[in-house]
């Protein structure tokens, strides 16, 4: 009794901490007033007002900069997983550093740095497809490459000695066996720059902003509904980004 | 001959991404906080060590940090060690604890302010039947800051370790326990050593990622805790770009001792 007395406090401490919280989010959207911390009255009144053409061109832009930027991520991971998987050069190991270490610097440090650097693309779409790039396409191509670098090299040899040119061998060999990966990717990508904040909060502008921005914005006025509901459907995106990106990975497992 | 046009083409395509978007835009960052009217100086330094408000930044940057890694790896290993032989609650407190690592910061402070603040429902709930929830009383101050952080940032610790603590060899447990270590000697002389790697690691992993982060100061902070992020961030929105360089240049010769020395004390216990 005593020996499970431990781990049932720590799964209650942990969803005090974790759980707790984030259900309130979903409170806070459903609820018009409240008469101190407890609500007094159930109702839509701030999913309506979400539908609001200006909130609605949130959702819009969310979408597009996010769908943009994977493209571009996406492309990206795509071909360095194929570099690093398979071709050996001198500073492997340095490039696959240097291509990681923006993941360990502040988003607002990246944000500064390309403002600075690329004055010209300054509160334009590119900058912050820009800013999604260097900060998500280093964990994307993880994701991607620990998915490529799996497939038999035998294989690949197989279908050289076999006549087939290097794109064949590309399109029809390493393209289907690492779609699982690659997949996981898209989603992880879309997911985090949906999601993403800090590298938003210095290069989005007034035409494009996002819902995360709109949640920051609403917050500071203190409408705490339209965050709340803005903060559900993220927490609802991102609740079937981690399904999907664990579904794909139990998939690649199992393959 | 074609095979290697190939790879040095693929090279310089993916390498190329990373010296334009984040070397070369941190180089301009860096000699723009050394230049003042076109001439080299360091007075933007010296303006930054002079200052009051900026060193005290760098020093809640490094408290917060310090003091949330401290507590984070402190409560993950008391949290794995009490799980780990109990395979279906470690899966739930996996699941549990990965759940922040896929939300963004922000949205989480906005609820844990929902849920502990001096009007959460959580306050509210315990003060109703008489007890007074002591997170209300320091949630907006730099210990509130660290609170955040723990919540928020411990799944980073708390998985890899579990990790490190499912790669250990149950044999040597076993040869351990024939020799008659047990209890806490076990622990310190046998399993501890195996999992310090790991350990160090994600000490290392969750001080950057505390030290980096904007997001939870600007929620919890309420613009009365000062942080090196939060500075650069509030220098770039009143357009003073200098300053905003030199804090950011501070910022990443700062996160580049703290990684040069985990690794050497990394080095040392591989050693």
């Amino acid at each position: 009794m005593r020996k499970r007395a431990l781990p049932i406090f720590v799964v209650l401490f942990l969803s005090l901490l974790i759980l707790l919280p984030l259900s309130i989010t979903f409170l806070l959207s459903v609820v018009p007033a409240w008469s101190q911390a407890i609500p007094n009255e159930f109702g839509l009144i701030w999913w309506k007002e979400i539908l609001r053409p200006a909130y609605i061109k949130a959702i819009f832009n969310t979408f597009i900069v996010a769908g943009l930027s994977s493209i571009f991520i996406i492309i990206y991971g795509i071909m360095g997983s194929y570099l690093f998987s398979y071709y050996d050069f001198i500073g492997k190991d340095l490039l696959f550093s240097m291509i990681l270490s923006p993941t360990y610097v502040s988003c607002t440090v990246v944000s500064l740095g390309l403002i600075v650097a690329y004055v010209p693309l300054r509160n334009t779409l590119w900058m912050m497809i820009l800013g999604n790039f260097v900060v998500v396409s280093p964990l994307v191509m993880k994701y991607v490459y620990s998915s490529m670098a799996q497939i038999s090299k035998d294989l690949i040899e197989t279908s050289y000695s076999l006549g087939s040119s290097k794109l064949n061998t590309f399109m029809k060999i390493i393209l289907p066996l690492s779609r699982h990966g690659i997949l996981a990717g898209i989603i992880l990508s879309i997911g985090m720059c949906i999601s993403a904040l800090s590298i938003m909060l210095m290069l989005y502008n007034a035409n494009w902003i996002t819902i995360p921005i709109c949640i920051y914005l609403e917050n500071t006025t203190g409408t705490l509904g339209i965050a709340g509901a803005f903060s559900t459907i993220l927490i609802i995106i991102t609740l079937i980004t981690v399904y999907l990106v664990d579904y794909m990975g139990e998939k690649h497992a199992r393959f | 001959m074609k095979l290697e046009l190939e790879k040095y083409g693929l090279l310089s395509l993916i390498g190329i991404a990373p010296l334009l978007f984040f070397f070369y835009p941190i180089f301009l960052m860096v000699k723009t906080s050394v230049y003042k009217n076109g001439t080299f100086s360091f007075s933007n330094y010296i303006k930054f060590f002079s200052s009051k408000t900026f060193t005290l930044a760098l020093s809640n940057s490094f408290f917060i940090s310090t003091l949330s890694v401290i507590i984070i790896s402190l409560m993950g290993l008391i949290i794995v060690i009490s799980v780990k032989e109990h395979n279906s609650v470690k899966r739930v407190v996996k699941l549990i604890s990965s759940l922040p690592m896929v939300f963004s910061a922000y949205i989480f402070c906005i609820a844990l302010i929902y849920a502990y603040g001096r009007a959460g429902i959580i306050t509210y709930l315990f003060a109703k039947i008489g007890i007074d929830f002591p997170i209300h009383k320091f949630l907006y101050t730099k210990y509130g800051i660290v609170f955040a952080n723990i919540v928020f940032y411990l799944p980073y610790f708390i998985i890899p370790l579990f990790s490190s603590f499912e790669e250990i060899d149950p044999n040597l447990e076993e040869a351990a326990e024939s020799l008659g270590s047990r209890g806490f000697h076990k622990f310190r002389k046998v399993i501890f050593p195996q999992v310090l790697p790991g350990f160090i690691t994600g000490m290392l992993v969750s001080f950057l990622l505390i030290f980096n982060q904007i997001s939870i100061v600007l929620a919890i902070g309420t613009g009365k805790t000062y942080t090196l992020t939060y500075l650069l961030f509030s220098q770039y929105e009143r357009a003073k770009i200098e300053m905003a360089n030199t804090i950011a240049t501070v910022s990443l010769i700062s996160t580049f001792i703290v990684a040069f020395t985990f690794q050497r004390i990394l080095g040392a216990i591989r050693k």
